[in-house]
């Protein structure tokens, strides 16, 4: 994903602009991190360059946990324990 | 079947037939392609919307034109199709994303396309509420119906329905859809 698309990306459900970008991992594009409203807290991630910013109801909590337990260390704390539509039922930190 | 069980299903679908999707429907999309970009003057500069690209065979035909072009699919594993080199030019942007459920800004797009969409979604009503709050005001958008899911009656009541004024419906013989370049109301 290129950061210039930030400037058009709004929520897909409240259709809040601007989001909040973290950046994990960057080559030619971003290729992993995660894009966040913060008006409602959902969280999309951004795997293999490819921001994934489907409605709730179309995402896999199995296929998405795994992502937030993998950028832990680099997630807002926030969103670990608040996030939509997943989020850690216990959080360590 | 719910809504959303509709959408899974067609997900699982493109997931799927991926693979050899420009093999089995790559002539037909190019010819559908073609009727939907002959009947456009694009504006140099424009911004760009391509809504169910696919594998993204839409982007060679507009890439030196755009300003910026936006696509989106439901399907992953279509959108890692799309060959790397085209999706890495910097003013080409994929989205895993519903069209129903955009995450995009309101009315940023000069230009919107819809070719092989409508039949897939649950409710094309609600698609193309999307789309037109997608649009700037004097926007061209242009869509595609299938034959044997729309007649040609029933494709522009539902585009009248949506406050989409046709310019020019097309109903090539060749053709297994219509094709509509539209504007808002």
């Amino acid at each position: 994903m290129k950061r210039k698309l930030m400037d058009i990306l709004a929520c897909p459900i409240d259709k809040y602009h601007p989001l909040e970008l973290h950046v994990f991992e960057e080559g030619e594009e971003i290729v992993e991190g995660l894009i966040i409203c913060p008006k409602c807290l959902r969280w999309f991630p951004i795997r293999e360059e490819i921001p994934e910013m489907l409605p709730d109801e179309l995402r896999n909590e199995k296929d998405e946990l795994p992502f937030l337990e993998k950028w832990r260390g680099k997630i807002p704390k926030r969103i670990l324990l608040e996030g939509k539509p997943f989020r850690f039922t216990n959080t360590k930190g | 079947m719910s809504v959303w069980n509709q959408k899974r299903q067609h997900m699982r679908y493109y997931n799927n037939i991926a693979r050899f999707y420009d093999e089995v429907y790559g002539e037909e999309q190019e010819l559908k392609i073609q009727a939907a970009i002959e009947s456009l003057q694009l504006p140099i500069g424009s911004f760009v919307l391509d809504l169910g690209c696919g594998t993204g065979l839409l982007i060679p035909k507009l890439m030196r034109i755009a300003e910026c072009i936006v696509c989106i699919d439901m399907s992953r594993t279509m959108i890692e199709r799309v060959d790397l080199k085209t999706r890495r030019l910097e003013n080409v942007h994929m989205i895993l994303a519903d069209a129903d459920h955009t995450p995009l800004r309101q009315g940023d797009f000069d230009v919107i396309f819809a070719i092989t969409l409508l039949q897939n979604m649950p409710d094309p009503n609600r698609t193309l509420r999307e789309i037109r709050y997608n649009a700037k005001p004097e926007a061209l958008i242009v869509v595609t119906g299938l034959k044997k899911h729309f007649s040609r009656k029933d494709f522009l009541k539902l585009l009248k329905e949506a406050r989409l004024e046709t310019k020019s419906p097309e109903s090539d013989n060749i053709l297994n859809c219509h094709v509509a370049t539209c504007t808002k109301h």
